[in-house]
């Protein structure tokens, strides 16, 4: 995030180092030695140009949570912008030793958006949904975007568990189904669908590794 | 921490990430962790972990409308950045 001590930004008055027109954001000064390579630490230096390369790179990931979670596409539409300005905020709160760039916007992505539907007493998206299959680690790896090392730890934990916690897990986080309507749909005990989210995040944390302030520095809120 | 304790706590922390609490229960989680939110960031790693590692083989790509407005909000975001550095400054002078 920009300080008040930040003097690689224009002073008050002064052309500012960058310029857009409508929707298209274009840097005038090229990057100096020392600048980092990963985009979060860089929109949080105030690199417009990687505040683009941003919404490039994680907009498919932000955007597939949104619809996902929210099911309506309008409400995604106004939700994803949601979430981009909350990464804006947010990230300066970014630590590549703690997680991957991936993992912390759908750190923030899910957040925003889970608060978002619980505001707004929206349901996810139920229909396309197959009960049972899990992907496998080998699906991931032809994702959009890299599978990090969260992921792939994440995967073999997965692998792990039994299929029906499995499948649990996988509506509850991945398809964000609230664990009544998991359980309805499973012909499980709403306790049994509790307690395997429960454990499986456990699992997961535990797999993880437990460094303080997972995913970025203290409350990334 | 008694054992009906540490599990009501993981159970704020699970439905935390995956349905949302509401605001008795945010307090509620609040009040159990006195040493902040740790556990809270780590819940949420683990659930976006999770999320990544199913990821379906090809994300749905981000409509170009929506981006343009995204660029648009982060310049005015940006800019409102920008004057609050500017105030700041003068208010050192």
């Amino acid at each position: 995030m920009l300080s008040l001590h930040d003097d690689t930004r224009s002073a008050p008055g002064a052309q500012p180092p960058w310029t857009w027109n409508a929707v298209e954001i274009v840097r005038t000064q090229p990057r100096g030695p020392g600048v980092s390579d990963y985009l979060m630490q860089r929109v949080a230096a105030g690199d417009t140009q990687a505040v683009a390369a941003c919404v490039d790179q994680f907009g498919g990931l932000v955007w597939s949570l949104a619809r996902r979670l929210l099911g309506r596409p309008s409400d995604a539409e106004d939700a994803v912008q949601e979430v981009f300005i909350d990464l804006w905020k947010n990230a300066s709160k970014f630590d590549p030793a703690i997680a991957s760039e991936a993992t912390f916007v759908a750190m923030i992505a899910r957040r925003r958006l889970i608060d978002r539907r619980r505001r707004e007493g929206r349901r996810p998206e139920t229909e396309s949904v197959a009960l049972e299959d899990v992907p496998s680690v080998t699906d991931g790896e032809q994702a959009n975007f890299e599978l990090h090392d969260e992921a792939v730890r994440a995967t073999a934990a997965l692998e792990q568990l039994k299929p029906e916690q499995q499948s649990v897990l996988r509506l509850a986080v991945r398809h964000g189904w609230p664990h009544q309507l998991i359980a309805d749909r499973l012909g499980l005990p709403l306790g049994t669908v509790k307690t395997h989210v429960r454990r499986g995040l456990a699992r997961i944390r535990e797999e993880l590794g437990t460094e303080s302030g997972a995913g970025g520095k203290e409350a990334t809120a | 921490m008694s054992r009906f304790l540490e599990g009501r706590l993981l159970e704020l922390l699970a439905d935390s990430v995956t349905e949302g609490l509401c605001p008795a229960e945010a307090a509620e989680l609040l009040q159990a962790l006195p040493h902040g939110c740790g556990e809270c960031l780590e819940f949420e790693r683990a659930a976006a972990a999770i999320d990544l590692a199913l990821a379906t083989p090809v994300a749905e790509p981000l409509p170009r409308a929506v981006r343009d407005r995204i660029l648009i909000g982060a310049n005015r975001y940006m800019e409102s950045v920008d004057r609050r550095v500017a105030a700041g400054r003068e208010g050192f002078k």
